[in-house]
């Protein structure tokens, strides 16, 4: 098997991961933050540890860093949170679903309105584009760090500028930039949303909601914190307000063991690592006469992408393709990849694309064997 | 000296704390329990050189209030 869906989930992960995930069943198997036992105080300190980690990694204050079941759900705290009566929100033409849906779910409950802008390989211009989006109205503009189709980077440090010039709040989701971007709080984003199971190389079931605390949010879900309990109001307190209900304890351990191993290796190296496959992967599918790439990484415009190269093989659809690919070994999601807007895009809404989305554990040569597999079969 | 503080969450405890280990400070997170409260955390102090006005003035540093109340 040669796993290829890094973009959808990391694997394998790194084995400190599995240790301290296996580990964390057994050694830190209390409820953390509920009970003053001495082994439930334990494992709430394991869990700190894990947050401080995060915290650190994403330029957030401890307090400020809030472990959620995935990003989507992080990306419902933070823009239904951020939602009230006649709200407009902005976001770009490349948003996946965790992003437009709850979008037009809040507009929808609040007879709100939304902006979609276009990006493009020119930042400035994609600045200028959602700067247009923006009116005195604007709540928030929402966009992916890069997009999970494509791969193509949004100029996030450019779009923090604009929002807080306008004032607004700025959410990124991060749910592919993660782990191979650098993306920092520090650099003007308000509300960063992130996977813990991709390029952060966590467990499923695992994601982050980090605030500057700058702009407040409503809750979504209310419920038993292990805080302020007397009170039946929610607690205005991070992380606490967006933590109700048991989280994901060994899950959310084993996160900060993966976020040190990304620290370890470090984003960039693992940026260059993951692009250069796709470099290679561009450079020999673009000689085959039957496959169709839609977004060609080269040495030249790498800086302009995150690691991700969208294909389809000639007459078969995505689906069909990406099934030929798995009963030869190869495993590559085809489809939509819950990204209509991208699809759109790109012209692919009809039948999607395969998507080639390699981690820090794939090799040359399985780029090599893949290419060698696609001449073979087209 | 002995003296409690009364912090409103386990993490922000745990920072606290933290941050007050860097400072040669020792102390241990506890769960309490506060008529008209409910449940919340304090940080132990036992046989601390160091006193609970100093304490506090280090922790506002990190945005952290004594005593809240919750």
């Amino acid at each position: 098997m040669i796993y290829l869906d890094n973009a959808a989930t990391t694997y394998p992960k790194p084995q400190s991961v599995y240790r301290l995930w296996q580990r964390s069943m057994n050694v830190y198997g209390a409820n953390p933050g509920r009970s003053g036992h001495a082994f439930s105080v334990k494992t709430a300190e394991a869990v700190y540890k894990s947050r401080e980690i995060c915290a650190d990694f994403f330029g957030a204050d401890a307090e400020n860093t809030v472990f959620t079941l995935n990003c989507t759900t992080a990306l419902n705290f933070a823009i239904k949170g951020a939602a009230r009566q006649g709200c407009h929100f902005v976001m770009s033409d490349m948003e996946h679903n965790a992003v437009s849906r709850p979008v037009y779910a809040a507009v929808k409950e609040f007879g709100g309105s939304c902006t979609v802008f276009e990006t493009s390989f020119d930042e400035e211009q994609t600045v200028y584009n959602a700067e247009r989006a923006i009116t005195p109205k604007t709540t928030a503009l929402v966009c992916t760090a890069a997009s999970n189709v494509i791969g193509l980077r949004n100029p996030i440090k450019e779009l923090a500028a604009l929002c807080k010039r306008k004032n607004i709040l700025f959410i990124v989701d991060a749910a592919q930039g993660g782990g191979v971007l650098p993306l920092k709080l520090t650099d003007g984003i308000n509300i960063l949303c992130a996977a813990g199971h991709k390029g952060l190389y966590g467990p499923m079931g695992t994601g982050l909601m980090l605030t500057d605390g700058k702009f407040p949010l409503r809750t979504i879900i209310e419920g038993g914190t292990g805080s302020a309990s007397e009170s039946l109001v929610q607690p205005d307190f991070l992380p606490d307000r967006f933590e109700s209900g048991t989280i994901n304890t060994a899950g959310v351990i084993a996160l900060g063991a993966g976020v040190e191993f990304v620290k370890n290796r470090t984003t960039d190296a693992i940026y260059r690592h993951e692009i250069s496959l796709c470099e290679k992967f561009c450079e020999g599918a673009k000689k085959l006469k039957k496959i169709r790439l839609y977004n060609e990484i080269t040495p030249e415009n790498r800086l302009l992408f995150s690691p991700v190269v969208s294909f389809n093989i000639e007459v078969l659809g995505s689906a069909e393709g990406a099934a030929l690919l798995s009963s030869n070994g190869f495993y590559m999601r085809g489809g939509l990849h819950c990204a209509p807007l991208a699809h759109k895009k790109i012209g692919t809404i009809d039948g999607g694309t395969i998507r080639f989305s390699p981690s820090v554990f794939n090799t040359e040569k399985e780029v090599f064997l893949l290419l060698k597999t696609l001449a073979e079969i087209t | 000296m002995h003296y409690t503080i009364n912090i409103k969450s386990f993490t922000a405890a745990q920072k606290a704390r933290s941050y007050l280990q860097k400072h040669g400070i020792g102390c241990s997170v506890e769960r309490i329990t506060n008529k008209g409260q409910g449940c919340g955390f304090s940080l132990r102090f036992a046989d601390s050189r160091v006193g609970k006005a100093e304490v506090c003035a280090l922790l506002d540093k990190i945005g952290i209030t004594c005593d809240l109340p919750r």
